[in-house]
């Protein structure tokens, strides 16, 4: 896939995955980075920028094995955000596909 | 590489640059992410590798953060209250602030020139903070040593009437304001300087005089009541001896005389040679250039300094590039601080640890 294209839909992935159910860092970056082919390396970077943000709050919660695990819960605004993302995404996947299969527009 | 160095090597790369309660977080979360995958049965190393290299994602959190603060500025997010970056906004503010303090007392000196510029320039269009510092610089060029503009930098209290002139100043870029400020902030100095030196020495003319005038005064005194006392032998008798400590008295006020007038004229001279140099400098590579050619309307046409409007035909246009196709992923590379970090390894490989590894990973 593009870089561009992943990059740009990272924060959108992130958000909604969250947005089903809690989840830790592990379990996060694993899912993006199988399924987006982006370096797992680069998705912690972006999960942290969007928690300082305020759309997600974090909570450490006792794990059967190692240590407490640091779980992510979306918060009212990032559901907000996320809306608005979700929203300009299908506006902008509409656009492009009438554009790529050449239907007037 | 094992947990343990890794979370070494990324703390290499972020302290310093985060406050340490952030870094201790994040490399508490590496840790939590090297146990997890260690709980479904990775390796460390494999760990390592798929997550990168550690001064990678060092660079990667820190941009992060960059842009964090970036769309703080720019984007209120929906149900965000906008937070502005109260420090950055605040020392601008005061920066601005103590500027516009330091123009209005440069203004003040100013004045006179000014309103002799206008007066030659009606149409003065441009910034009249151009002009009028350019016409002083080239005041001070055609003009000799001697008689200097003294009236451009007298020590005397500022007057507030070219604030059109400071706010003119201001509007241009932020290059321009930080020469100004700096030539602002080294005249205040050098005026001080300026005022007491040449008030030192002066002090010591006026000193040289009043001694000469005192001694005068006693030799006038002296021969006069000798001459009523009566007898003038007496009194050119009593002349040689008496007033030898005032001839000495004598001799020292004429060195104090001439050391202070010779050297008040030239400590002033020289201060404001150099006042002059110093302010040519500084406005040199801004507007040195422009205003010399709107100076060279009236004046005879000089050398342009620096080339600024030198008559020479644009550059031709670099050849283009082939445009590059839209999947060419390595040009988008630029568009990020950090190129994102294909996996290019096999499962199990080493990195290879080059020069630029080396650097990379903290062992310079």
């Amino acid at each position: 896939m593009n870089t561009q294209f992943r990059k740009g839909v990272i924060e959108m992935c992130i958000l909604a995955l969250i947005s089903r159910r809690d989840m830790y860092g592990y379990e996060i970056v694993q899912s993006i980075a199988r399924y987006a082919e982006i370096g797992e390396g680069t998705v912690y970077p972006i999960l942290r920028r969007l928690t300082n943000e305020g759309y997600f709050k974090t909570y450490l919660k006792e794990s059967p094995s190692g240590p407490a695990r640091k779980y992510y819960m979306i918060t009212e605004s990032g559901r907000e955000f996320l809306e608005v993302l979700k929203k300009d995404w299908f506006e902008f996947a509409e656009i492009v596909e009438i554009l790529l299969r050449g239907e007037p527009i | 590489m094992t947990r343990v160095e890794y979370i070494r090597q990324l703390e290499f790369s972020l302290s310093g640059r985060l406050p340490q309660r952030e870094v201790s977080e994040i490399l508490r979360d590496y840790s939590e992410y090297f146990e997890a995958g260690k709980s479904e049965g990775k390796t460390e190393e494999e760990i390592s590798i798929s997550l990168g290299i550690p001064s990678a994602a060092a660079a990667q959190i820190l941009s992060e953060i960059e842009e964090e603060k970036g769309y703080r500025r720019k984007m209120p997010e929906p149900g965000e209250p906008k937070k502005e970056a109260p420090d950055e906004k605040g020392n601008m503010r005061r920066l601005k602030e103590l500027v516009e303090s330091l123009f209005r007392f440069l203004g003040g000196l100013f004045d006179k020139i000014e309103a002799g510029i206008k007066s030659a320039f009606p149409s003065g269009k441009k910034a009249p903070g151009a002009q009028p510092e350019s016409e002083k610089a080239a005041g001070q060029e055609n003009v000799p040593k001697n008689s200097p503009p003294k009236d451009a930098y007298p020590p005397k209290r500022p007057s507030f009437k070219g604030e059109s002139f400071v706010f003119a100043h201001q509007k241009r870029g932020s290059p321009r304001l930080l020469l100004s400020v700096l030539l602002a902030l080294l005249l205040f100095p050098v005026i001080l300087l300026a005022i007491l030196f040449g008030g030192g020495l002066l002090a010591l003319l006026c000193f040289g005089i009043i001694l000469l005038i005192f001694f005068m005064v006693c030799l006038f005194l002296f021969f006069l009541a000798a001459a009523f006392a009566g007898s003038i032998g007496f009194a050119v008798a009593g002349g040689l001896g008496l007033p030898m400590g005032f001839m000495l008295l004598f001799i020292v006020g004429l060195l104090f005389c001439l050391a202070g007038s010779v050297l008040s004229v030239c400590g002033l001279c020289y201060l404001i040679k150099g006042l002059a140099r110093l302010i040519r400098f500084c406005l040199g590579s801004r507007n040195w250039g422009k205003a010399k050619a709107a100076a060279s309307e009236t004046h005879t046409p000089n050398v342009y300094q620096d080339g600024w409007n030198a008559p020479t035909p644009p550059p031709a246009p670099a050849p283009e590039e082939p445009p590059l196709s839209p999947y060419d992923s390595s040009a988008y590379a630029s568009i990020y601080e950090e190129p994102i970090p294909e996996p290019r390894l096999q499962f199990g490989e080493q990195p290879e640890e080059t020069e630029e590894n080396r650097e990379e990973n903290g062992h310079a």
